[in-house]
């Protein structure tokens, strides 16, 4: 919510929403500052639309990547 | 909400837009003279704002210390149709050697070669780095700086002392405060113009974009209204990206050796041919008109560890392409990556659009400096000349003398006009969205002035009708309507955008010659000529309203005076 560089994410209800789906960059900003690991990308319909997660965790100089394909497949990457 | 409160601050440095060239040029200040007052007005949130919020996975503009900048000044001016600026790219490349260990010095990582020595080159003028957390280094070093920044205040317009900027305004888009901040040398460092023309993709994937949607021409726009005079917006820029996610190619075609295929799989171009950004999408677009689209890049050769090492440079920088890749199934070691050209784009960072400056980034407002994909006429200086051009315009700022004490009053007069201005769209709110109205822009965009569906071409006949066109766009402008302070930024980001294509228009018609293949490519006027062209478009706004558009001529290294 603090990073978003679209203003995007706001808190409603003691739940943080993303204002317009179409307004993201897919920057994942967001899904890399979020302290709980709770926020993942997801494509549009428009683009995919099978449920594929990325998420990540990020620490001091490396972030770890979690990718969970709509088939069960999981995949770690880290940059 | 009617009404903001005012906040007035007192700096001796202003930096407007806190992205790459602006936290350089924010910290470069503060190192030089330390007791200066840096302010920085950042529209998001400077740790991941800007074009490098996802990262970067590579410095594309590098020289080796011992390498002669007169040569990476001559591939540049290669690279661009002849007509850069020469003195601006030298005064880049002179600083570009010493820009990768002052980012190590940072926290940046740098691999290195198996040697251990030098950097790892991905092309002779760009090296690997691990960049995914460069933003974030470089917000940590402007506040280790003792620099202010201001997150989440929407920049509006300059105040000015005649022909003098003074300062500028914007609006806390989280907080609801009007600032107005006073400073006798101002920086612009905001980003180029995004959402010109319709993205590739709509929906819930409008801003899928190459370039940051958040990046709206506010800097072009303010210069623009405060008489500034701005420098080749015909020069678009338009990327080859992976279709759908916008990845780089480069990374594929540069990082692994990898061949660009037609549907037929015929290799229409081959990857060690020394040919342009521009070359690479002519000669795709040529494949398609010919019927032998889709058109891809081929990784069969790749094996699984490349595979690898390509889905974490991709995370680096572009992260949703290996969601994509994921969600539709595709295998990228078995399989094509389609390629196509994205939207048209302004900026100063791979093309020439922006504030004309002199070579220490001062532009023709006495005050103003500009840095970065605002600053024109040097293309090709990407983040580590970005960040150079962050270090010459602190330089330059901190040697201006203030003049005199600005007349309160006008101020004052200045400042109400400007809150008035702002506020506009939420204190008297019309029917009209900002989403309806940049609809409206990009649709005229890219029927009229040359749109990717109209092959990027333009010509006299449809330019005009976008003129005339952007002319009724801009009396809607006037009927924005929006509830609450996040719409009042999408408001502005589109007012800027319709400020700045008008310009943009205007450059196109102009050039009656084809400079800039695809960037700037005149359907009634194909031929490049040297003899009348080999000059600068320029333009400034005069005091009714129009645009003035002016022709500037000489490109020898030091052949630009100052100009105050």
């Amino acid at each position: 919510m603090r990073v978003c560089p679209g203003d995007l994410l706001r808190r409603e209800e003691g739940v943080v929403r993303l204002r317009e789906a179409g307004d993201c960059w897919d920057c994942a900003s967001c899904v890399k500052a979020c302290p709980w690991g709770a926020l993942a990308l997801v494509l549009p319909v428009e683009l995919g639309g099978r449920g594929s997660r990325l998420s990540a965790r990020a620490s001091p100089g490396r972030t770890r990547w979690t990718l969970r394909c709509w088939d069960g497949r999981v995949e770690e990457f880290e940059t | 909400m009617s009404q903001l409160p005012v906040r007035r601050l007192q700096a001796d440095l202003l930096v407007v837009g806190g992205g790459t060239a602006g936290c350089m040029a924010a910290v470069w200040a503060k190192r030089q003279a330390p007791a200066c007052r840096v302010v920085v007005l950042e529209k998001a949130q400077v740790d991941r704002s800007g074009c490098l919020a996802a990262g970067v996975n590579a410095l594309n503009a590098y020289r080796r210390p011992e390498d002669d900048p007169a040569q990476l000044v001559e591939w540049v001016r290669q690279d661009n149709g002849g007509l850069v600026r020469e003195d601006l790219v030298e005064s880049i490349a002179r600083r570009l050697p010493a820009v990768p260990p002052l980012l190590e010095e940072w926290g940046l990582s740098i691999p290195r070669g198996k040697k251990g020595g030098d950097y790892v080159f991905r092309g002779p003028r760009s090296i690997v780095i691990r960049g995914e957390g460069l933003k974030p280094l470089l917000a940590a070093e402007t506040r280790r700086a003792g620099v202010e920044v201001l997150n989440r205040v929407v920049a509006t317009g300059y105040l000015r002392d005649g022909e003098r900027v003074v300062g500028a305004c914007g609006f806390g888009v989280r907080e609801g405060v009007f600032y107005v901040v006073e400073a006798p040398a101002v920086i612009c460092a905001t980003g180029g113009a995004a959402g010109l023309y319709p993205p590739p993709c709509g929906g819930a994937a409008h801003h899928r974009t190459w370039y940051s949607p958040f990046n709206c021409g506010t800097g072009y726009a303010m210069g623009i209204r405060a008489g500034a005079e701005m420098t080749s917006f015909e020069m678009r820029f338009v990327p080859l990206r992976v279709k759908d996610v916008q990845a780089p190619t480069g990374t594929v075609a540069q990082g692994a050796r990898v061949r660009q295929v037609n549907a037929l799989g015929v290799e229409y171009l081959r990857g060690d041919d020394r040919i342009t950004t521009a070359d690479r999408l002519e000669r795709t677009l040529r494949e398609q008109q010919a019927g032998h689209g889709p058109c891809y890049l081929d990784l069969g050769r790749l094996v699984p560890e490349e595979v690898r090492r390509l889905c974490e440079a991709y995370l680096a920088m572009c992260p949703s392409a290996v969601l994509y890749w994921a969600d539709r199934g595709i295998d990228p070691q078995a399989a094509r990556l389609e390629i196509a050209g994205a939207e048209p784009c302004l900026t100063g960072g791979h093309a020439q659009a922006g504030y004309w400056v002199d070579v220490d980034r001062r532009t023709t407002l006495p005050g103003l400096l500009a840095a970065g994909d605002v600053a024109g006429g040097a293309p090709k200086k990407y983040v580590t000349g970005c960040l150079a051009e962050g270090q010459i315009a602190a330089e330059t700022a901190l040697s201006l003398r203030p003049e005199g004490r600005p007349d309160r009053s006008e101020l004052e007069h200045q400042v109400e006009q400007e809150y008035r201005r702002a506020l506009r769209p939420l204190v008297e709110p019309g029917p009209v969205t900002p989403r309806a109205l940049e609809g409206r822009l990009q649709k005229i965009m890219e029927e009229y002035a040359g749109g990717a569906s109209r092959g990027y071409r333009v010509c006299e006949s449809e330019l005009r009708v976008a003129a005339e066109l952007l002319r009724e766009a801009r009396q809607l402008a006037g009927d924005l309507g929006v509830a609450d302070l996040h719409g009042l930024m999408a408001a502005h980001e589109v007012l800027d955008r319709l400020e700045v294509a008008a310009v943009l228009v205007e450059h196109l018609r102009y050039r009656t010659e084809t400079r800039w293949p695809i960037y700037q490519s005149r359907a009634d006027f194909p031929e490049r000529d040297d003899r009348r062209w080999q000059c600068f478009v320029n333009s400034r706004r005069e005091v009714e309203g129009t645009v003035a558009l002016l022709e500037r001529r000489g490109t020898s290294p030091g052949g630009w005076a100052p100009w105050h």
